[in-house]
């Protein structure tokens, strides 16, 4: 065996690719050899340089996705849960996709009005959660999490409408928090939101969307369920692409502006 | 698509995000990359037949959408990128990662531009096992070349390296 061939199975050591038995005779036959282990070092040092940009991922990628099976007399358990571990899974994936509408939506150019790549994709993500978990009763998408419920056959045709909802300090220039919640025409999703907005209180929601006249008329209540001073802000407003005030609700010590826009979204063809 | 292959499809995202990193240069860019190559593989497994690897076959898609990316930037009058045929070496993006500390930061600009002078065939495999992180098996089935070619060209691409950093080492130091 040549230097050559020696260095390039140092090279192959330091980078992790040899068996283990060959990695422990390299080891071996370097302790004894100043310049092999010279070679090695480099090579190590020039592995151990790189270890910061090959560590890298997605800055926004989920943690966790969380899937909710709703109890009831719809569907077994079994039925339920499974294809919905399924989603979770790519949940931790697909959440990218609201992450972007998120940053976008909060483009002041692009803030006031749902864009029709906004709409398409947001389309597309509901699409494939369903492709994958079978029919949802709705799905609802913060920065980090997805938790999603499984449809009954009866919900399963109603026209699902997506919600993009935005709570806003009142005052100071704090990031707002936007979510995304695609539910049912006609059906009531009570979603725990996935995540709090700027690190206050747990929020729980109550959305009722019904199509009336192609437009969109939303129920909603939305609680504050956790903390010192439990709140909740209800009503109804007919909502379209332009964001449309719901009201204010005090987050703790915080008082937040409720924004939403509302479009429905193609059924799909199966 | 069942549970396994989700779980699988999932394990692969932080490197296609590197891949996309690399080709596209910028966070919200690779983002978009990497959910645009997402949907693509879940819509498309059902046809993936396996004679592949994932991460191969994940690596062409994933490139195949960068480029796509690239192209639109470039029609849309953004910059203009050399778009390499299988963009398996190309390297847009020479800023070092926010999370890097200093030392590093400046360590791997230096690294990246010597990088990029790098002979194309050592460049690509080098990249693919040292940038995107993939194994000499997987750069060997992307670049289409037997494992102990790549490992030859990584070590040539190292030796390169390293006499280019020592070199532009000691002219630091002279000057």
């Amino acid at each position: 065996m040549n230097a050559d061939d020696n260095d390039i199975l140092l090279s192959q050591l330091a980078d992790g690719e040899l068996e283990t038995d060959r990695a422990n005779q390299c080891l071996l036959d370097v302790l004894d050899d100043a310049d092999a282990r010279q070679c090695l070092r480099d090579h190590l040092k020039l592995r151990l340089a790189l270890t910061p940009w090959r560590s890298q991922r997605p800055g926004k990628t989920v943690i966790a996705a969380e899937a909710t099976a709703h109890a009831g007399d719809r569907a077994p358990a079994w039925r339920r849960v499974v294809p919905l571990a399924a989603a979770a899974v790519i949940g931790a994936m697909l959440v990218v996709s609201g992450l972007l509408l998120t940053r976008r939506h909060d483009d002041p150019a692009v803030a006031e009005r749902v864009t029709p790549e906004q709409m398409h994709r947001v389309a597309e993500v509901f699409d494939l959660h369903e492709s994958v978990a079978g029919p949802l009763e709705w799905y609802a998408a913060g920065e980090r999490n997805v938790r999603l419920a499984s449809a009954s056959p009866a919900e399963r045709a109603r026209q699902p409408v997506a919600i993009l909802l935005r709570l806003a300090p009142a005052a100071g220039k704090a990031a707002p928090g936007s979510y995304l919640v695609v539910c049912r025409d006609g059906g009531s999703a009570e979603v725990e939101l996935p995540e709090s907005v700027g690190g206050g209180s747990g929020l729980r929601l109550r959305l009722m969307p019904s199509l009336e006249g192609g437009r969109i008329r939303l129920r909603y209540a939305v609680a504050v369920t956790d903390g010192e001073f439990p709140a909740v802000l209800a009503g109804a407003r007919t909502l379209g692409l332009e964001r449309t005030p719901l009201g204010q609700l005090a987050l703790g010590e915080k008082l937040m502006n409720v924004q939403a826009s509302a479009w429905t979204l193609p059924e799909r063809s199966q | 698509m069942d549970q396994t292959n989700a779980s699988r499809l999932s394990e692969n995202v932080p490197r296609m995000y590197r891949v996309a990193l690399r080709m596209v240069g910028d966070d919200d860019g690779a983002g978009e990359v990497v959910q645009e190559a997402c949907v693509k593989a879940l819509r498309a497994m059902g046809r993936f037949d396996g004679r592949s690897a994932l991460s191969t076959w994940l690596h062409r898609i994933t490139v195949n959408c960068a480029m796509d990316h690239l192209r639109r930037i470039e029609r849309a009058g953004g910059r203009e990128i050399s778009l390499d045929p299988d963009g398996a070496a190309l390297l847009v993006s020479a800023q070092p990662p926010p999370s890097a500390t200093v030392d590093q930061r400046e360590t791997i600009a230096r690294m990246m531009a010597h990088i990029a002078d790098l002979p194309d065939d050592c460049r690509c495999v080098f990249v693919l096992t040292q940038l995107d992180g993939y194994s000499y098996d997987d750069a060997a089935r992307i670049a289409g070349q037997p494992r102990g070619t790549v490992a030859s060209r990584v070590f040539r691409a190292k030796k390169l390296l390293l006499s280019q950093l020592s070199d532009s080492a000691d002219s630091r130091v002279q000057a």
